[in-house]
């Protein structure tokens, strides 16, 4: 937790006279001295302006070193150590300077000024207004081209603050600024700033709040903690004075610094000389701090730590830098344009993010079809198989493109919850095109599995018993039992088998297809009702999901499978492992070890999974009621 | 389980911060009585006299330490944010500027002992060289007699 005072006032030096100079020079030592000793981390120079702008107000403020620091006081660097201790600062952090210009305007004229092509504004590094009246606070809230709103809570002829235009300056980012100072100054003053301030407290909730000193004098500086307590007062709670201290301003400078120091607030571009040697370490713009090395002289360890500090530009710099990976970017670019592979390539990367989202659906989608991918690239070292089995994968991949339309339609009606017959009967179409497909899988996938479990034995039971003919029910037992086991050897070894738990869900899919056909005709016996009653209790959150997950889901899917028919042999095994990684860490997620939990997910993976073969569950589901409702019968 | 809670805080005080930073002078002598009154005159202004009147049951001045200028002041656990929002609203103790800056919260003896202990040695270690020996025993002194502090 970094915490920063945004406001320390620097009175533009007098023209002449040396020794009024030298007053106010040291006035602002000693405040960065204190400021640094109580704790904080970062501190504005603020410099007020009046009336219209010229180009005198052009950004002269000399950031101080750290030699001016020591010669103010010696022992700093131990004494900034033990206090920044206590807040739980790291002691290596640099203290950063920024420079911030505050207009007072009392006219929508003025308002006019502060737009975004002003270059004295841009000389700053935060631009703040103080708006003196109801017109200009609107005005200020709704157009201005600022990044913080100081009000002057003691004024006694203050505005009226607005709802609505806070709102609006919110929605735009501006933030809100409370001087402490206010509070501190004496009994009158306090009653005013209570009193005004709760009501912006109100209204943001804390959100684009910021709280600084604004303290003209060393002894109404205050701790990070003090402050953050004293917010009490006007109403702010805890947590939020404490963002509003060091979060909020964290950001906002890092908003600010962006905005201006960067083109499109993502690219920079900086002259280098070709004799310095380039590293981000040191500081890149002439505008960022230098600190003394020789200063370090007198030193103390943590006078070593701040001297190798760089200020806030670099390191902003540094991180943006690292979110866009320029040469990553230019390595990827073909030189023969894009092309579908590409395309597909980069796909991965962009996934994830839309997986978490919406992640049921897209898995089933994805997995199926990588099942086989992977089934493809383990059986590349058997070259015999090899060839059948990327058939049958072309097979699949074709019937399943047929497949998505159809399915996926039926769903979205389902949502609607209407028309629920002719609804069951498309779903059942499909279900029959999808037969072809799931049995040529099951014959490859029996091939392929033999050989995968050979490899894990934790899996033989699973093997077994989709070898033994059993009897349809106890079968539908046995697939949620195997599940079971699947999962739970997944949870205790992970890694490898987590993969290959993805094969013996796959298993269970196959299952349930085999076990309809040979239940085909009493499935056929279903009454109509039985379905509406079932499509309405199990297909609701079922296709919620699909509602949610459709957007990204099927054009991704159409994408694996073009790449699957394209290119089989190029860079597979690179996305697969993408693919597998990602399957495996949100197994991982998924995974917990307590009964109720373990039932809840088989529910959820089990679904999920066969997505794409939905037509199968819902009849198996069907069949299992049938069933049961037999039995009651018959008992 | 304790029936009544309280807080310990421990404050560090800046004395005439205007024209000596790190306080490395001591024009006056902080007593315990001195700081007590300034407080609670604070109290006084900022939450009349009904604040003051809740925050006196368990408020007091545990400890002051003149030569590190540490202090811990305990409170009512309901009330030390008032008592606390009080201590930084004190700008002077007599006619001298001060500052009060928390270091520490504590809600029992023990660990405030221990924090204590610790910013104690290492405010000592900070100023210790021009300290002559009189006032390292007083120091010595108000260690030991943080160790014995019950309550």
């Amino acid at each position: 937790m970094e915490f920063f005072d945004l406001s320390l006032p620097y009175t533009e030096p007098p023209r002449s006279g040396g020794k009024v100079l030298a007053g106010v020079k040291t006035l602002r030592l000693k405040l960065a001295t204190k400021a640094m000793e109580l704790g904080y981390v970062g501190i504005a120079h603020n410099r007020s302006i009046k009336g219209v702008m010229s180009d005198k107000d052009y950004c002269t403020i000399p950031l101080l070193t750290l030699g001016s620091l020591m010669k103010v006081a010696p022992r700093l660097a131990s004494s900034v150590g033990f206090h920044r201790d206590l807040l739980g600062v790291p002691r290596a952090t640099p203290f950063r300077q920024y420079t911030r210009l505050t207009v007072n305007v009392d006219s929508v004229a003025q308002c006019h000024c502060l737009n975004s092509g002003n270059p004295v504004l841009k000389s700053y590094d935060i631009v703040a207004v103080r708006p003196l009246n109801q017109s200009t606070f609107d005005h200020v809230c709704q157009k201005a081209e600022v990044d913080v709103i100081s009000i002057d809570f003691s004024d006694e002829t203050l505005f009226r603050l607005s709802y609505p235009m806070v709102k609006v300056a919110i929605q735009r980012g501006i933030y809100f600024e409370i001087k402490y100072y206010d509070l501190l100054k004496d009994a009158k003053a306090r009653r005013q700033v209570i009193s005004n301030a709760k009501l912006l407290v109100e209204w943001t909730k804390g959100k684009n709040l910021i709280i600084s000193s604004g303290a003209p004098l060393v002894s109404e500086l205050r701790g990070p903690n003090d402050v953050i307590n004293l917010m009490f007062l006007i109403g702010l709670s805890n947590e939020r004075a404490r963002a509003a201290v060091s979060k909020n301003c964290r950001n906002m400078i890092a908003k600010v610094l962006k905005k201006k120091r960067f083109h499109k607030e993502a690219v920079r571009v900086e002259m280098l000389s070709s004799s310095e040697a380039f590293s981000l370490e040191q500081p890149l713009s002439e505008d960022c701090m230098k600190w003394d090395p020789l200063s370090s002289g007198e030193g103390d360890m943590c006078l070593d730590d701040i001297a190798k500090a760089f200020d806030a530009t670099s390191t902003v710099a540094h991180k943006s830098s690292k979110a866009i990976d320029f040469t990553s970017v230019l390595d990827g670019l073909p030189s023969h344009g894009f092309r579908v592979k590409d395309i597909v390539r980069t796909e991965p990367l962009i996934q994830p993010p839309a997986a978490k989202l919406i992640d049921a659906p897209v898995h089933s989608n994805n997995q199926v079809s990588e099942q086989r991918m992977v089934d493809s690239a383990s059986s590349d070292d058997n070259l015999r198989e090899g060839g059948t089995i990327s058939q049958t994968n072309m097979l699949i991949s074709e019937d399943v493109i047929k497949m998505v339309p159809t399915t996926i339609a039926p769903l979205q009606k389902c949502s609607t919850s209407q028309g629920q017959g002719i609804l069951v009967q498309k779903q059942a179409a499909a279900s029959f095109s999808l037969i072809r497909c799931t049995k040529s899988d099951a014959a490859s996938d029996v091939n392929m599995h033999t050989e995968l479990d050979s490899e894990d034995k934790s899996l033989s039971p699973s093997k077994s018993d989709h070898e033994i003919p059993v009897s349809p029910v106890e079968k539908l037992n046995m697939e949620t039992i195997v599940v079971d086991e699947v999962l739970v050897d997944g949870d205790s070894k992970e890694g490898a088998i987590s993969g290959h738990a993805d094969d013996g869900n796959d298993e269970v899919e196959m299952k349930i297809d085999t076990s309809l056909e040979a239940n085909h005709n009493e499935y056929m016996d279903v009454t109509v009702e039985d379905q509406k009653h079932e499509t309405g209790k199990s297909l609701r959150p079922e296709s919620n999901e699909a509602d949610l997950g459709e957007g990204s889901s099927v054009p991704y899917h159409n994408n694996t499978l073009e790449k699957t028919m394209e290119d089989k042999n190029e860079g597979e095994t690179e996305t697969e492992t993408n693919h597998q990684s990602h399957v495996q860490s949100s197994e991982k997620n998924n995974a917990t070890n307590s009964g109720k939990a373990l039932d809840k997910r088989r529910r959820v993976r089990l679904l999920p999974k066969l997505q794409p073969f939905k037509p199968f569950l819902l009849q198996s589901r069907f069949k299992r009621i049938s069933k049961r409702r037999k039995h009651r019968r018959a008992a | 389980m304790v029936g009544f809670k309280n807080r310990f805080m421990l404050m560090e005080i800046y004395l005439n911060p205007d024209n000596d930073i790190l306080g490395e002078t001591s024009p006056i002598i902080l007593t315990k009585l001195n700081i007590k009154t300034a407080i609670e005159e604070s109290i006084r202004i900022n939450f009349g006299e009904c604040g003051l009147g809740s925050a006196l049951g368990s408020f007091d001045v545990k400890h002051v330490n003149e030569i590190t200028k540490l202090c811990i002041v305990r409170s009512s656990r309901d009330d030390h944010r008032q008592v606390w929002s009080a201590m930084t609203l004190v700008k002077s103790i007599g006619n001298y500027p001060v500052i009060f800056n928390l270091l520490d919260v504590t809600g029992c003896v023990r660990t405030c002992k221990e924090t204590a202990l610790k910013c104690e040695n290492d405010k000592f270690e900070q100023c210790c060289n021009k300290l002559s020996e009189v006032e390292k025993l007083k120091h010595s002194n108000y260690l030991e007699r943080i160790k014995n502090f019950k309550t």
